[in-house]
Formats: structure tokens, sequence, C-alpha cells
């Protein structure tokens, strides 16, 4: 078992196979900038949201960027503004079963809904704190009633809408959420929750029953710190991105650790294309140890610090999505980038 | 007006003198608390904070994803001000702005957002304890090294960038050394290198993000290239390692009044740029001296210099309050704070930092090495304006938490005081001329003294006062 990774070697979930994407600040460009949600099509078609700059109000390079699995590049699309249709503070991307996007705003306070080329065919969405409103909603996952979850935030609860914006539910109050990030429905149908403040996860019905929650706070095995997304697989084995320690866990389906995982990113083909074309950088990174591990931080412990010195590490890792092809992608808004991982059959 | 009333209130202002001058400023309610101690555990507790706590980390990264893979220069400085704005340990924040501003490092060389910033950290983690401590790890300090080339002093081929301005601008103040002591300085920190230097200055150079963003940088020795013979530094003769060089200084009475003659400026009373100090004597020379004694009999501790400043007559004394200009970072800190705005993370930090820098701070990126001329350069019609109208949209804008806040003590405060008094009081223990005064009364004499618009204008007033400008 290599050195970013823990857990038993006969019960390898993760193991990395190989990073796409690279950072590219402005619209048009064949890269990311600042990922932070992913959802990706049956046929392997990504939609990556891409938070982007924020400073001075500009919204520069603020964009869904389209891409596969076999790295190819497909475009983007995407207004930034406060207007119909454009979006300010994109926090949370998901696909209906018949193909369209929904993206979250979590400073606007809506969901819109576009065509897979971008053309924009609602938008829903009452800032507030009463059933039906919303308060920075930060996570969406879609059922196969055509139901949409949605994470609000500040509200601390999951509300759930029709396509069209009318409100249906909420889910969440009896477990005390605190600040829920991104969901997911496994294929269980079950709503798994990153209870982002709580360190934790939840599991709700469909209807919103409370089933269980997993972790703590920490930074041992099994622990949490400030959990970003979770999803589960077909086994019922359960990935959370552990953003806080900068890490993704595997459990299983009773919530008991199996492994943890660090990173290991590589170049990616998009990366390898960058340094084949600058030269002189591509010299002098050859010449550089980017895998030095025996810095003196300040406080080792400081996990954030450290993923910002070891480029293969993941910084910030938001979200996972698994895709038909039995891999577990997994986007670091820091790195601007998807590590994906081959994910084991427990047989294997 | 009863003596114990008039005590009160002069025990009031003076916590909110020291409060605009150790910190950001203090909402009423903050004063209040404050005036059930002493003035002298107040201090104590501004010195040596207890449970610091603000914002925090995870809360202000997980909404503002730029600030925590801190590329550019806009992600630092908006962290930085939610720090100043929500902390509990305002000196904290306050003295490690003194810092940046003595040791003065800027992003268009280094263009590396996260090692400006983990150079603060630095800061506020040494601010405080002592001065020798402060002055290895900025030699140690990788955005430090880069700004001033230090990578590139090597043994048998000196830059003596790093050298000269430790002792010219960090410490001992020109006049007081000789080339040849810089010469010997720079000998004593060839090696002081960053890990990867290449590739990471090769980055900077071409502001390049590529493949995966920025790589914070770390301090490295290079033994190699350091130059371990002998050396002759300020008249003493050895095989001088950095921090001998730093021991070396910390000892000399130049350092002492160097320090303490930065502490004035900043804290007391606004002083001329420190390129004019070999000519122009301080304004209050007794204070330095004062002030450079504690230095030594504390091993240069500048926590307890600081207990002496703000304990001090030439602190406490009226004459002393509204004589420093606010700086731009001060000005906007210090509105925030009362109105309240940045209680969650929210997208408008940025814009609070594009005003902060048309008023002529950019935070994290200061003019040259020698840091901004404070004090009445501040002030020119462009940065007045944007002062101004920063104040009064925040201030004037009654849907801000703070604002309400104040609207109501006003509102519900029936002891005997004047409706002007009452708003100064309400935005800490202002204090306006008399001409602005006259202004409020002449509004509030024909006012509804219940009415919450009234307040709000009162305030606004306040807040647009050229007394606003000052701290």
């Amino acid at each position: 078992m290599g050195g970013n990774m823990v857990g038993s070697d006969s019960n390898v979930k993760l193991n990395y196979q190989r990073t796409i994407g690279m950072t590219t600040m402005d619209l048009g460009g064949k890269g990311f900038y600042y990922p932070n949600d992913t959802a990706i099509t049956p046929d392997g078609k990504i939609y990556v949201l891409n938070r982007s700059l924020e400073a001075g109000g500009g919204g520069r390079g603020m964009r869904v960027t389209i891409c596969d699995v076999k790295d190819e590049f497909h475009g983007d699309w995407g207004t930034f503004g406060p207007g119909v249709g454009e979006f300010m503070w994109p926090s949370a991307i998901c696909l209906s079963p018949d193909g369209w996007v929904f993206i979250a705003d979590e400073h606007l306070n809506k969901i819109m809904i576009f065509s897979e080329n971008g053309q924009l065919l609602d938008e829903f969405g009452t800032p507030g704190s009463e059933n039906g409103e919303i308060d920075a909603p930060s996570g969406l996952v879609i059922n196969n009633q055509f139901e949409i979850f949605v994470s609000d935030t500040y509200n601390d609860r999951i509300q759930v809408f029709s396509l069209n914006g009318e409100f249906i539910r909420t889910i969440g109050g009896s477990a005390k959420l605190n600040m829920p990030w991104k969901i997911s429905m496994g294929p269980d149908d079950h709503i798994y929750v990153a209870d982002w403040a709580n360190d934790r996860i939840c599991l709700f019905s469909q209807e919103g029953d409370f089933l269980t929650s997993y972790g703590e706070t920490g930074t041992g095995n099994g622990q949490f710190m400030r959990p970003s997304h979770v999803i589960s697989d077909e086994e019922g084995y359960i990935y959370v991105c552990d953003w806080g320690n900068e890490r993704i866990q595997v459990l299983d389906s009773a919530g008991a650790f199996i492994q943890s995982h660090l990173g290991s990113a590589d170049l990616s083909p998009w990366a390898e294309e960058f340094l084949i074309g600058n030269e002189e950088e591509a010299e002098s990174r050859a010449r550089t140890n980017l895998h030095k591990t025996d810095i003196p931080y300040v406080n080792p412990g400081d996990r954030h610090e450290v993923s910002g010195h070891i480029e293969e590490y993941f910084w910030a890792p938001m979200s996972m999505a698994i895709h038909s092809d039995g891999c577990l992608y997994v986007t670091e808004s820091n790195r601007h980038r998807i590590q994906v991982f081959e994910i084991n059959t427990m047989s294997s | 007006m009863s003596k114990r009333f008039t005590d009160q209130k002069e025990q009031r202002e003076l916590i909110a003198h020291l409060m605009r001058r150790a910190g950001f400023g203090a909402t009423y309610n903050e004063i209040l608390e404050l005036s059930r101690k002493s003035y002298d555990d107040i201090i104590q507790d501004l010195v040596y904070p207890q449970d610091v706590s603000w914002m925090g980390d995870h809360l202000v990264r997980r909404f503002h994803h730029e600030h925590s893979g801190m590329m550019s220069l806009e992600g630092p400085a908006c962290y930085w001000l939610y720090r100043m704005v929500t902390t509990n340990a305002p000196l904290e924040e306050k003295i490690t702005l003194f810092w940046h501003g003595v040791f003065a490092t800027g992003y268009p060389k280094v263009v590396h957002g996260k090692v400006l910033s983990t150079q603060v950290d630095m800061f506020r983690r040494n601010a405080l304890g002592k001065f020798d401590d402060l002055l290895v790890e900025l030699s140690k300090d990788p955005a430090m090294i880069v700004w001033l080339d230090n990578q590139e002093n090597h043994k048998g081929s000196i830059n003596e960038n790093y050298g000269r301005e430790l002792l010219e601008l960090f410490s001992m103040g020109v006049g007081n050394y000789s080339e040849d002591d810089i010469k010997e300085a720079a000998r004593s920190f060839t090696g002081w290198s960053i890990g990867n230097t290449e590739y990471m200055v090769m980055r900077s150079e071409r502001d390049s993000d590529f493949p995966y963003g920025r790589i914070s940088w770390h301090f490295e020795f290079k033994e190699n290239d350091h130059d371990y013979e002998g050396k002759t530094f300020l008249g003493q003769e050895g095989k001088f390692e950095g921090e001998d060089i730093i021991k070396i200084i910390c000892e000399q009475e130049s350092t002492a009044k160097f320090i303490a003659r930065h502490m004035y400026s900043f804290f007391v009373e606004d002083e001329v740029p420190v390129s004019s100090w070999k000519d122009i004597p301080p304004k209050n020379p007794e204070a330095i001296e004062i002030l450079a004694n504690t230095y030594f009999e504390s091993d240069h501790s500048i926590s307890e210099m600081l207990v002496t400043l703000f304990r001090s007559d030439f602190f406490k004394s009226k004459s002393a309050r509204y004589k420093r200009m606010k700086s731009p970072a001060e000005l906007v800190v210090g509105v925030l704070r009362l109105s309240g705005q940045l209680d969650r993370p929210r997208r408008e930090v940025g814009e609070h930092i594009v005003k902060m820098r048309y008023m002529g701070q950019y935070l994290h990126n200061p003019p040259s090495v020698e840091g901004w001329h404070e004090g009445e350069e501040w002030i020119e019609t462009g940065s007045l304006m944007e002062r101004i109208n920063f104040a009064s949209e925040q201030l004037g804008n009654s849907k801000m938490p703070g604002v309400r806040n104040m609207i109501q003590y006003v509102l519900d405060d029936h002891e005997s005081q004047e409706m002007p008094e009452k708003c100064l009081n309400a935005m800490g223990y202002f204090y306006v001329s008399e001409t602005v005064k006259e202004v409020m009364t002449s509004l509030s004499e024909y006012k509804n003294h219940r009415d919450s618009d009234l307040v709000n204008q009162m305030i606004r007033i306040i807040a647009t006062s050229p007394d606003f400008q000052r701290c």
C-alpha cells in the first residue's frame, strides 16, 4: 500500500488511476478554475462547475466546462452575473434523468435549469427560511420521481422540490443537520448528506426518515473534518470527501472504516500538453522534487497547509462521482483537476 | 451632570480610545462590557489574548474557494479582512498589520498569494513575542526571501538586498551601520533560500498557475551555499550565522529606538515617513526613550513595550486622541465591525477590498519595501471620497445588523443625554467637533426623537464627518 493511503492491504477499494484537467482561468480554455462539483452522464460526458474568481466582483472564468472520461474537451458555457440564467456563486450541479443540467447558486439563492448545451430553460428559488425558501443552496440531487433535493445550508435542512420548483417537503430536521453541503442518492435510494459542521454523514429515506449517521469530529480513521460530499456504490460502500482533512475515506455499508487516500495525482494529458508547449518550464519541473515530505511545517497536522506544498495530494477535494466505468472521480477545487480512482470490488 | 456620570463617561471614552488604537474600534456594547474591568486588565487581555476566535478557516474556505487556493492577491486580502473584522483579539490583528507595514512585502515580485498570506500568519504568531525571534522568522520567510532576492545571495557572490534592508528598514535605521556591515550581514545569510528554488521562482516570474495551481514555498538552508568563514559585524568578530547577526542587531540601542518610533507612530501619533527619520527627530523623544527602556528591561519583548505604551500618560492623554489618521484598513475594518455586515461569508467582502484599494491600501501589496506612508498622506481628493462613501453606505444602511443595534440603543436610551450624544455613544463613545454636533442638534430639534430614520441620519452624519477619518 502506497504512502498516500491508509487501510488494510487486503481491503483496498481505491487505486489511483489518472488525472483529468488542469488550471485554466478563462472561458474557451482546456481546463478548470476552482471547480467545485461535477456531474457525469451515462455516456461519460463530464460537466464541471467552476466557481472561478470572485475578485473585484468580476467573476472571471465562471463557467461550466464540458469534457469526458477520455480527456476530450467539448467546450464550455455560462455567464457571470446576477441576472436570469447567470451565476455568481455557483455551488452544485446535477443532471436530471432526461439530461437537463441543474445548477445551484448559493449567493443568488436559486436553482437554474439548462439544456445540455447551456440554454436556460427555467430557474426558481426564493431566499428565506420558510418552507420552500432557501438560504445558500449548496448540494443537489434528483431522484427517479423527478424530485430535486436541495441542500439548504443556512436553514440546516434538505428541501425537496418538483423540477419546476414547487415545494414538496423538507427533510433533515430530526437529525439536527448543521450547514449541510453536498448530497447524493445511493443505489439503495437513500439520500446521503455531508453534514458539514457536525463532521458526520447522515442517511435519510426519500421521505425524510433519519436512518443513521456515521463519523465524528477528528483526524483519525472514520473521523471527519467538515465533510463536503458523500456517495455510495452498488456494493454499498460509502465514499466520503473529508474536505477539512484533505482526503477521501471509504467506509463499508455499516459505516466501518476501510481506507483513506490523500491523493496521488500525476500529470494529466492536458497538463502534459501544456508542458510540451512550454519546454523551459517542463525542464525546470523535471529538476524539481515535488514529492518532498520533510518540509518543516509550523503545524504538521494542518492538512490544508501540507496539501498546499505537495502537488500530488488532494487540496480542497469537494465533490465525487462514480461512473459506469467503475471509477471514482474526485474533483479538487484548489488544484483544478479531477483525480480518478479505480474502485476494486471486494472479491478482487 | 453628576461626578459619577462624568467619571463613567471619561472611563468609557478612554476605553474607546484604547480600542481604536489597539484594535479597530469597539461597539457600544463592547465598551460597556469592557468597562467592568480595570483599564490595566483590559490591556492585559489585549496584549495576552486567551481563547482567540474569529469566523474561522473552514467557514471562509467553504464559501470563498479563492481564499483557500490563494493563487492571486485578492484571496489573501479578503481572508485577512474577515479575520480583522471578526476576531475577538483585535490587537493580534492590529500588531500584525503593523508588522506588515514595517516588513512590507509585495505581490508584484512574489506573485504568489499563499506565501504572502503565510507570511502574515508568521507575523501573527511572532508579533507579540521577542523581537529577535520575529527577525529570525522573517529572515527564513519564503516571501521575504524572494521579495529581497536572498535566493540569489550565494557564498562568494553575495546579494546585499536583504542584508541592507534588514539593517536600514527592519531594525536599526540609516546612519547606524556601515556598508561593510551590510556586506557581512549578507554573507551570514548566504544559503538561506527556498526549496525547489529554480522552479518556484520561474513560475512566479511567468505568473504561471500551470498545471495545478500554486505550490506553497518552504524555507531551505542550502549548506553548500553558506559562507561559514569569519565575519566582522558592528565591531564584533566571529563565524557569525544569520541568527548571530540578528542577536547583535537586537542588542543595539538604535534598534530599540527604531522599533519604539515605529510603535509610537502607529499607536500614538502620526510621524513622518521612515525615510525622513534620519533628518527629523521624533515628535516625542521622551516617549521613545521610555519604550526603548522597556525593550531592554523586558528582553526585547514587543508585548511589554505595548503594555508600557498603552499605560503611559502620553497615550492616555486627551491630547493624544484623534491624532492619527485611520489607514484604509483601519477605516474599512472599523466600519465593518460597526455595521456587522460580515456576520457570515459574503460575496461583498471582495468589493470591500477593492474599495480599500481605491482608498490607497491594498493588503499584501505595499507600494515598496518601505511600506505605506501613513498619516495625512492617506488623504487626497479621490481617496477621501472613497472613505466617506464607504462609511456612509455601510453605516447609513439600517438593514445592517450592527446599525440596527445602534439605532435600537438610541431609541431605548431614556437617560437625560441629548440625541447627538446618544448617537455618538452608540457608535462607540465617539467624538465629533462642535460644528458637526451643531448640525446634528439642528436636525434633532425639528424631528421626532423616536424616529429610527432620524437616528440613522445622525449615524450617517457622524460616519461622514472629518472626525471619523481619525482615530
